[in-house]
């Protein structure tokens, strides 16, 4: 039978249960009538007459039910069955449907998007074949480091000695400058080795993958292009192949097209290009991972991975102990390698990330889940209220229910599918939105620095289990205490939803209470982490940085990426700033290394006599190297001394500029300019200080002035360098002139830049700021919203309940002011006690987070008044409802009430 | 009035029923009236057991079920057995009077010794 037909006799089943139910109540139904008119014939009054008659039967709900047993339902079945009923329920009751629905929706789509981002970084599985027997090699590093990459070298003598792998692949991740018709662009790709893709098992979606040949010294040179690329820059041709692209100014034919779901063995890269091993000293190195900075140069340490796959009945452990073999023998025929080197191995399944790498990745991940979890767990709670509330309005049905013999098991059950059905359509009303809302997002660039990072989001199978799961666990979660209670043997007493806590001020604390405490506790916390996150993205621009981001245009040139060297580079580039001074606008122009606010900052350490000697470390201060012309170019004054000039060269004495800030921390009783300081260690070339400039913005972070170093770009060769220049005019305008100018002169020149202007360029560098504020304040307030709900549903329901009272009162003489403050304090109490725990979690989490990383400070006044007041302003935005009622209180209705 | 009677003993009332319905198809209630009024108004039949059991013989294969209209013109569930549950309660029957039988021979035993 097929699946569809199996389906369909399922189904048909379940419906004809149904209807056998249905026809067990009317023979039931018919059997009490006509034992009532029996009893009515023997002369019984009628009432008399039905009471025997039920009597006689027993319960009608414990016969249906044995009735169910006898025909042998299954419980999957059953569960059916109480969907059904959950979704008549929830038809019924629209209202409360669609605020339980959008309460979990919100969460729970906010979970599945981390999550998916997480799982596409981290977990997402190998697009191997057979991954299961692949293995990560490391070899150790002289600074201890055991997972360390390795150098070309170890990777050929591993492979000949090895009998372990039934092959061996290495590559190394690269940058590179790509042009493709005339359009330039930067791309992370990966150098491997001619047999790498064989190794993997990874078929190309057009031509061919790289091989053996293409790694051979001398053969021509090709290039595999990603999905994404192929995407990007040549529009899905299908004539790609055969095609070329320029890395570094050398044309590459494009051989091959990787399938869409291969991002390379790295994850955080997904390379968009693999040429062979062979030209790797084409492109630039890339770093990923500890241990590894040292370049391909003596030691055997470089920057290569290296991988193999098992041959059958190699065991992990057995593969470690042979290599750990070869390397000692290795290690004794050249005793120049180092003598301590190991080999460690790992699944490549199980590392994801290079060991190293993976701590930070995962830590931020698992914080972002633990963010957005505690919000789902605050709608939890909230729907949880409601369905206490709910129960208290049910009770008479349930009780009915329990009285007429249905077991508890059983109305348990029906309750919690109840909820279920809640968390499940929220659910899926977040995998509808993300469905369209992917499909206009993926694949998303995500600019970080000079590179894109393509990340294809896809909700795949594994995504919508997790939120499946999710769904499931909200359901119980939310659903499980409240039809617990409800279905209590002692329905009539206490089954009006409240369940007394404990006793607090005088009146008594419920669940529903509590639970609306602890939402609003867990919501500090949130609002303050999301509070000091806009800050910081924001806060930069929130007094003067320091200097004009506005009237300063940036433009980057990479000559090292089209195979500038220094001396030629530097050419360029004192052509270069002649010319754009020449431009119309332009009041002065400069170079500088990085830009104030970049997140990518330099840093030298600094020894300075009487602070430090022989053997110290020094302190480490940010750096820029600078020409001449850039504290005018910035708008920074200078304090004391000079700046720069075309006397300070590679042979005259090295001289530096610090900042205000840096002048106070190292010769705070003298002045700096004359003072001399080492760079890197006690050994390390002087520097004299000739020029004291005013404290400026160079930290997003922090709004105190931090210690800043300046170089002269003269006396510190720097191969890739920003342009900057000062005008009048319309900065964003005289970037695109510059560029127009450098291609003049320079028609392959590649540009990497963030931004066009200063604001534009130090706007870019926050993104990463900018993105977890926008995670947490929108966890935050949706957190906020959820809890505002909750407050507004326990005053609404208390002041219900007190709506006699409050009669009574205003009756016996109460002006409005006293029953405003009688509504007011119902809820004040709760959110009060709830905030106040809010206050001291945050502190508890804040206490634990400060020792984990040093330097994180919540003591932002700002945002604990902000915090605070939006409490406030919830606590009271959930009383003017019921407040109004209440003064609006048709005093003789309400006393006839109850 | 109900001191002398006794509740259906256990796993005969299926037995019972199928006595019944050997006479003509009948409902639920009809069925509980008449294994009353048969057994002298000895059996009181919890009747909330009888629906359950209706249920299990049905599954059994031994009994079946149709909407019919009584006299009074209702819509009533009538049940009836097939060839099948003749034959259980033929067997059944055997079963029962063996048993009745050793038993009696158990209780008016009056040979050898005395």
């Amino acid at each position: 039978m097929t699946l569809l037909a199996n389906l369909a006799a399922r189904l048909r089943s379940v419906f004809r249960r149904e209807r056998e139910d249905a026809e067990t109540r009317d023979e039931l139904r018919f059997h009490l009538e006509m034992e009532t008119e029996k009893n009515l014939r023997a002369g019984l009054d009628p009432r008399e007459a039905r009471r025997r008659a039920h009597a006689r039967l027993g319960g009608v709900e414990a016969i249906r039910e044995a009735v169910r047993d006898a025909r042998g339902m299954r419980p999957a079945e059953d569960l059916l069955r109480d969907l059904g009923y959950a979704l008549r329920g929830a038809r019924r009751n629209p209202g409360f449907a669609l605020a339980a629905v959008v309460s979990l929706a919100i969460p729970i789509g906010l979970n599945t998007a981390i999550f998916t981002i997480v799982d596409s970084l981290l977990f997402r599985p190998l697009p191997v074949v057979r991954p299961g027997e692949l293995v990560d090699v490391y070899t150790s590093h002289p600074d201890g480091e055991r997972y360390s990459t390795s150098s070309y070298q170890d990777y050929l003598d591993l492979r000949a000695a090895n009998d372990v792998f039934t092959d061996m692949a290495a590559h190394v991740p690269i940058s590179a400058a790509v042009r493709v018709d005339g359009t330039g662009r930067f791309v992370m790709g990966e150098a491997v080795t001619g047999n790498y893709f064989e190794l993997l098992g990874v078929q190309p979606v057009l031509g061919r993958m790289l091989a053996p040949d293409d790694d051979r010294p001398g053969a021509a040179r090709v290039a595999v292009i990603s999905n994404g690329l192929w995407d990007r820059a040549f529009g899905r041709d299908p004539g790609v192949v055969g095609r070329s692209l320029r890395i570094r100014s050398e044309p590459h034919l494009v051989v091959g097209v990787a399938p869409p779901g291969f991002a390379g063995m790295l994850p955080l890269l997904g390379p968009d290009l693999w040429i062979p091993m062979t030209w790797i000293d084409d492109v630039a190195r890339m770093t990923l991972g500890p241990g590894n900075e040292t370049g391909s140069g003596g030691g055997g340490h470089g920057r290569t991975y290296i991988k193999g796959r098992l041959r059958d009945g190699v065991t992990l452990a057995g593969a470690d102990a042979s290599l750990e073999v070869i390397m000692a023998g290795l290690a004794a025929a050249d005793p120049d390698a180092g003598e301590d080197r190991r080999v460690s191995l790992t699944l490549t399944e199980n590392a994801g990330l290079p060991p190293g790498a993976a701590g930070p990745a995962t830590v931020i991940g698992a914080a972002g889940l633990m963010l957005v979890g505690v919000v789902l767990l605050v709608a939890c709670a909230n729907v949880m209220g409601m369905l206490l509330a709910r129960a208290a309005a049910r009770r008479r049905e349930i009780g009915v229910r329990l009285a007429v013999g249905a077991s508890r098991g059983r109305l348990v059950r029906q309750l919690l599918a109840e909820s279920l059905v809640l968390s499940c359509l929220g659910a899926g009303a977040w995998l509808a939105l993300a469905w369209s809302v992917l499909h206009m997002l993926a694949p998303a660039e995500l600019s970080i620095g000079i590179l894109s990072l393509t990340f294809e989001f896809v909700l795949d199978a594994r995504a919508f289990l997790f939120t499946v799961a999710l769904a499931a666990g909200a359901g119980v979660a939310a659903g499980l205490v409240p039809a617990l209670r409800a279905t209590r043997p002692n329905v009539v007493r206490d089954l009006n939803g409240v369940v007394v806590v404990a006793r607090a001020g005088g009146r008594r604390w419920v669940l529903r209470d509590a639970l609306v405490a602890v939402q609003l506790a867990v919501t500090v916390p949130l609002l303050v982490l999301a509070g000091l996150l806009v800050r910081s993205a924001s806060g930069a621009w929130g007094v003067s940085p320091g200097f004009d981001p506005d009237r300063v245009a940036v433009v980057g040139a990479d000559l090292a990426a089209i195979g500038y060297e220094l001396d030629r580079a530097d050419g360029f580039l004192r052509t270069a700033i002649e010319r754009v001074e020449s431009m119309p606008g332009v009041e002065v122009a400069s170079l500088a290394s990085t830009v104030p606010l970049d997140t990518m900052i330099s840093r030298e350490n600094v020894l300075v006599s009487g602070l430090h000697g022989p053997g110290d470390r020094g302190a480490p201060v940010d750096s820029v190297v600078v020409s001449a012309d850039y504290f005018a170019t910035l708008g920074v004054p200078l304090l004391q001394g000079r700046t720069f000039t075309t006397a300070d060269t590679l042979e005259s004495p090295r001289v530096a500029i610090v900042s205000e800030a840096m002048a106070r921390r190292f010769w705070p009783a003298e002045t700096a300019v004359g003072r001399r300081f080492r760079l890197g260690t006690w050994d390390g070339p002087d520097y004299e200080v000739v020029g004291v400039s005013a404290d400026y913005q160079v930290r997003a972070e922090s709004e105190e002035p931090v210690s800043y170093l300046h170089l002269a770009a003269a006396q510190q060769p720097h191969p890739f360098t920003l342009l900057l220049a000062r005008t009048d005019g319309d900065a964003a305008a005289l970037s695109a002139a510059i560029q127009r100018e450098l291609r003049r002169m320079e028609p392959d020149v590649f540009f990497f830049q963030q931004g066009n202007t200063l604001r534009e360029a130090a706007a870019a560098a926050m993104l990463p700021t900018r993105v977890a504020a926008i995670v947490a304040s929108t966890s935050g307030i949706v957190a906020l919203v959820l809890g505002a709900i909750g407050l507004y549903g326990v005053v609404a329901y208390l002041v219900l309940r007190r709506t006699r009272e409050f009669a009574v009162r205003s009756a016996l003489g109460a002006g409005s002011g006293t029953l405003l403050r009688l509504v007011l304090a119902t809820g004040a109490r709760v959110a009060v006690f709830g905030a106040g725990a809010g206050v001291v979690l945050t502190f508890a989490v804040t206490g634990l987070a400060s020792r984990a990383a040093p330097g994180i400070s919540v003591a932002d006044p700002v945002v604990w008044v902000g915090v605070l007041l939006l409490i406030v302003g919830v606590t009271a935005a959930a009383h003017v409802g019921p407040a109004r009622r209440i003064l609006r209180l048709d005093l003789a209705r309400a006393l006839h009430v109850e | 009035m109900t001191a002398d009677r006794s509740d259906v003993l256990q796993g005969t009332l299926e037995l019972l029923v199928l006595r019944t319905l050997a006479l003509e198809p009948m409902h639920g209630w009809g069925l509980a009236q008449r294994i009353e009024t048969m057994s002298g108004e000895v059996f009181a039949i919890q009747q909330g057991t009888l629906y359950p059991a209706l249920q299990r013989m049905k599954r059994k294969g031994w009994v079946q079920s149709e909407w019919r209209v009584t006299e009074n013109n209702r819509r009533a569930r009538y049940y009836f057995l097939t060839d099948l549950g003749r034959r259980q309660l033929a067997a059944e029957r055997e079963e029962w009077e063996r048993t009745v039988n050793a038993v009696n021979g158990v209780l008016n035993w009056a040979g050898g010794t005395k």
